[in-house]
């Protein structure tokens, strides 16, 4: 089975840089997984995702070494439209990404643009608002909706043309705590239900750790770390010493058992709360606090 | 601009093809043109509100009318400047005063020529509202690309810009916010003062539109945008009531133009 | 002594007819550090932007510093709170920052020395100093946003009210910013920061203030507003994770717990205890 994503050796550097943005990147992603990519700003994370959707070196150029394939095409040498309808890519800003008035154009303009045969377009219109359960928007002026709701019908847009994997670049920074839910939300549902691998860039890592098979972290153009999240989680100092947080839970129970003299292992890092209460309530008994 | 937004509303125009929309102001067009009489002018007018009319846009018609109609005074009053013919009937400065006096000749020709003229301007631009308010930016589109072989970008360009506007509109009112926040303050008649007092409105929101039309530009472009063979979702299908209207306008056109021949609907100049 | 901030029986109807403040009771006193949280559109932000007269009243009284609003232009309020928006892209405009920062200063009609003595003052305080004459654009989201805040502070503002100063923003930079304000509140500044950046509000904050639907739902200190478990929920604004853990075992953390380290501190006082009475380990 071909990885979706294929990346040896990448190293990049911009026109205009006085540096690599990106140094000897190796990764590879599996049809249907989900991947969170985190780092501080500027780590370059933005662009390796313009890496696999083409933008490098299509729309910016640069100096490019190394390989990115998706699906087995190499990026490099393929058209927008030829990668189109293997990888989709969501923005950060819901207003600026879309260009059409009403929720439906958006969503068709995609397979519109490839020729697709009207009725077809009218399937894939209704089976991605489906997707992403915005139905009843369809008919909406698009400057009407709530942020979480312009940024499902982006990925709606993208999901028409039928990805095999979705790439999004911090799309919920934007949004209040109820748009977030609903990114994400929509993303797991996408992924689980329907086998689209999603590679999200993001800072909430408390989502990130919840819903990642891999977490790659970013720093000044090189990967730190990458791995299942307990296995990030696992190594605090790293993260911390690149200015990356864990989640809180993590950082609690991890600080508590290794100042017990306890340190645990890997596969038992919890990665959200009900998975961290026991490894608290364990703690608390063991020393009889209070008599459970 | 919000009078020239497309309204939702279920009418027998909104219903009728974009495409006989617009022959129907090219009809328009050509009565404005063949007429010269003001009172037939002033039909020509009140059908073009009669279409609104059965179109359930009369209210933003007739806002339309009146925003123009300033315009329409400016075209009068040059007419009457600068073509007189016949008997003066006054003149706007009183032959009475030592200075300038006996100036700006209103001659009758002028008045008849002046208003006929407004009317006509009027006429002209009042299928516009009429047309943007009954039917959706994609559809004129639409009808502009596979009809009449206008090329997709341009029709396109025309749409993105109207859905644009408003974001840019909140945009500037941000930064006028965040200026005034700051003490800025656009005071006094000096010209020079207030086009510097430009700049902290205009820098911002030239270095963001900028920006973010380089990132639009992209998003059309990883979605396939540029593709001769483009195809559409909606298919617009020319009606029972679609050529009633063609044979009607058609009708109206070969009407004006023989009772025009017959000397009727003119006005001597 | 009359509150630093005021407001009696406040709404808001926008032209369109939208209520967004629903009769709003509050009064904020000189120095204090509050958070002014709810989801879009609860009307949070409107509120803020009655403070500086960007909005007006249209029922009810805004008094800052003990005199009312009311049509004082914005202008003149900017002498008194100093607005910080979300995104500084949205007020700069010149071609060093020195310029950026004088621009208040200069609205304010001030002498150039006293221009200077602000605009060095203001650099100081946000640690832009090196970047006098520096290109704003040529600096990084961060940095920028602490050139809108020195831009704010050079007008001597004695409130400072910030619009979501870590949303949209790289984590680091976030704390960098709220530990920005923190210190702007110990030298004397009143602070309100809008936000839904619920761990940055649990760890900076003092007192929160709850909007929803125009209403404010609760109002306290951090602690007395986390405590509200069930009310809070109903604005879906989540306490951080680490409250949600300690609640899970709340015979033994009674108190709300807002922090990491708040919580290893309560926990190594339990475990000692325990040890000194006798258990194991």
């Amino acid at each position: 089975m071909t990885n979706i994503i294929q990346i040896q050796d990448l190293t990049f550097q911009y026109r205009r840089g006085t540096s690599p943005a990106l140094k000897e990147i190796n990764l590879c992603v599996a049809p249907g997984e989900f991947v969170g990519i985190t780092g501080p700003a500027g780590a370059g994370k933005t662009t390796l995702l313009s890496c696999i959707d083409g933008i490098i070196p299509h729309y910016y150029g640069g100096d490019l070494k190394g390989t990115v394939e998706v699906a087995g095409l190499k990026v490099a040498s393929s058209t927008f439209r030829d990668l189109a309808s293997i990888v989709g890519t969501v923005f950060e800003d819901p207003d600026f990404q879309m260009v059409s008035i009403s929720v439906d154009e958006e969503v068709a303009f995609g397979p519109e643009n490839l020729g697709v045969p009207r009725e077809e377009i009218e399937k894939r219109l209704t089976t991605a608002l489906k997707k992403t359960r915005i139905e009843s928007l369809r008919d909406r002026a698009i400057s009407t909706l709530s942020g979480g709701q312009k940024q499902r019908v982006a990925i709606s847009a993208v999901l028409s043309m039928l990805p095999q994997v979705i790439l999004l670049d911090d799309p919920t920074s934007e949004l209040d705590p109820i748009g977030k839910v609903e990114v994400f939300t929509a993303l797991r549902e996408l992924n689980r239900d329907f086998g689209i691998a999603i590679v999200i860039v993001s800072q909430d890592m408390e989502r990130l750790v919840e819903n990642s098979d891999q977490i790659i972290v970013l720093y000044e153009g090189r990967i730190l770390i990458h791995g299942a999240p307990r296995q990030v989680c696992s190594k605090r100092s790293v993260l911390a010493s690149a200015g990356i947080r864990v989640p809180e839970v993590v950082e609690f129970t991890l600080s508590l058992y290794e100042t017990l003299g306890k340190p645990l292992p890997v596969e038992s890092v919890p990665l959200t709360v009900e998975e961290a209460v026991p490894l608290l309530g364990k703690i608390l008994s063991e020393n009889n606090a209070g008599g459970i | 601009m919000n009078v020239m937004d497309y309204t939702n509303r279920n009418s027998l125009i909104h219903r009728l093809h974009p495409l006989t929309k617009m022959g129907w102001a090219v009809v328009i067009l050509i009565l404005s043109m063949v007429f010269t009489d003001p009172l037939y002018l002033v039909g020509v007018l009140i059908s073009v509100v009669l279409v609104g009319l059965v179109g359930k846009v009369i209210k933003e018609t007739l806002v339309y009318l009146t925003a123009i109609f300033f315009i329409g005074l400016i075209v009068f009053v040059l007419q009457i400047a600068f073509r007189p013919s016949g008997p003066v009937l006054f003149t706007v400065t009183p032959e009475s005063w030592r200075a300038f006096g006996g100036w700006f000749p209103v001659t009758e020709g002028g008045l008849r020529y002046g208003i006929s003229m407004g009317l006509r301007m009027l006429c002209l631009v009042s299928v516009f509202p009429v047309i943007l308010t009954t039917t959706q930016p994609r559809d004129i589109v639409m009808a502009l690309v596979e009809k009449l072989y206008v090329p997709y970008e341009y029709a396109f360009m025309f749409t993105t810009a109207l859905r644009f506007m408003p974001v840019i509109m909140s945009e500037v009112t941000t930064i006028s916010e965040a200026q005034r926040s700051r003490a800025y303050a656009v005071e006094g008649w000096n010209p020079i003062r207030k086009m510097q007092a430009f700049a902290p409105i205009a820098m911002p929101i030239v270095f963001i539109a900028i920006g973010k039309a380089d990132r639009l530009g992209l998003c059309m472009e990883l979605r396939g945008y540029g593709n001769k063979n483009r195809t559409y979702l909606r298919q617009l299908h020319m009606t029972v009531a679609d050529w009633v209207a063609v044979i009607l306008l058609v009708a109206a056109v070969a009407i004006s133009l023989w009772i025009s021949s017959l000397g009727y609907g003119k006005i001597v100049l | 002594m009359a509150p630093m901030i005021q407001a009696i029986n406040l709404h808001h109807r926008y032209p369109n007819g939208f209520h967004a403040l629903r009769g709003i009771n509050v009064s904020i006193e000189a120095g204090e550090f509050v958070a002014i949280i709810g989801q879009n559109g609860s009307g949070k932000t409107t509120f803020v932007k009655h403070l500086n007269g960007l909005l007006r009243a249209t029922e009810g009284v805004v008094n800052v510093n003990g005199t009312s609003v009311g049509k004082r232009p914005v202008s003149e309020m900017a002498r008194i709170v100093g607005y910080c928006f979300q995104n500084p892209d949205h007020q700069i405009f010149c071609d060093t920052v020195y310029k950026e920062v004088a621009y208040g200063p200069v609205n304010l009609k001030l002498s150039p020395p006293e221009i200077e003595a602000r605009v060095v003052e203001a650099l100081e305080a946000v640690g832009l100093t090196d970047y006098k004459n520096s290109n704003p654009h040529d600096l990084s989201k961060g940095q920028r946003q602490r050139v809108a805040v020195a831009a704010v502070l050079s007008m001597h503002p004695s409130v400072l009210c910030i619009d979501e100063p870590t949303t949209g923003q790289d984590y680091k930079d976030g704390v960098d910013m709220l530990n920005l304000i923190d210190k702007l509140n110990q030298a004397g500044h009143t602070v309100l920061f809008i936000t839904h950046d619920m761990p940055m509000v649990a760890r900076f904050a003092k007192r929160l203030i709850v909007f929803q639907e125009g209403n404010i739902l609760l109002d306290g200190t951090t602690y007395e507003v986390f405590e509200n478990v069930e009310v809070l929920k109903t604005t879906f604004l989540s306490p951080p994770q680490i409250t949600h853990l300690a609640r899970e075992y709340n015979q033994f953390y009674p108190r709300t717990v807002l922090s990491v380290k708040e919580m290893l501190d309560q926990t190594f006082e339990l475990l000692k205890l325990k040890s000194l009475t006798g258990g194991i380990q």
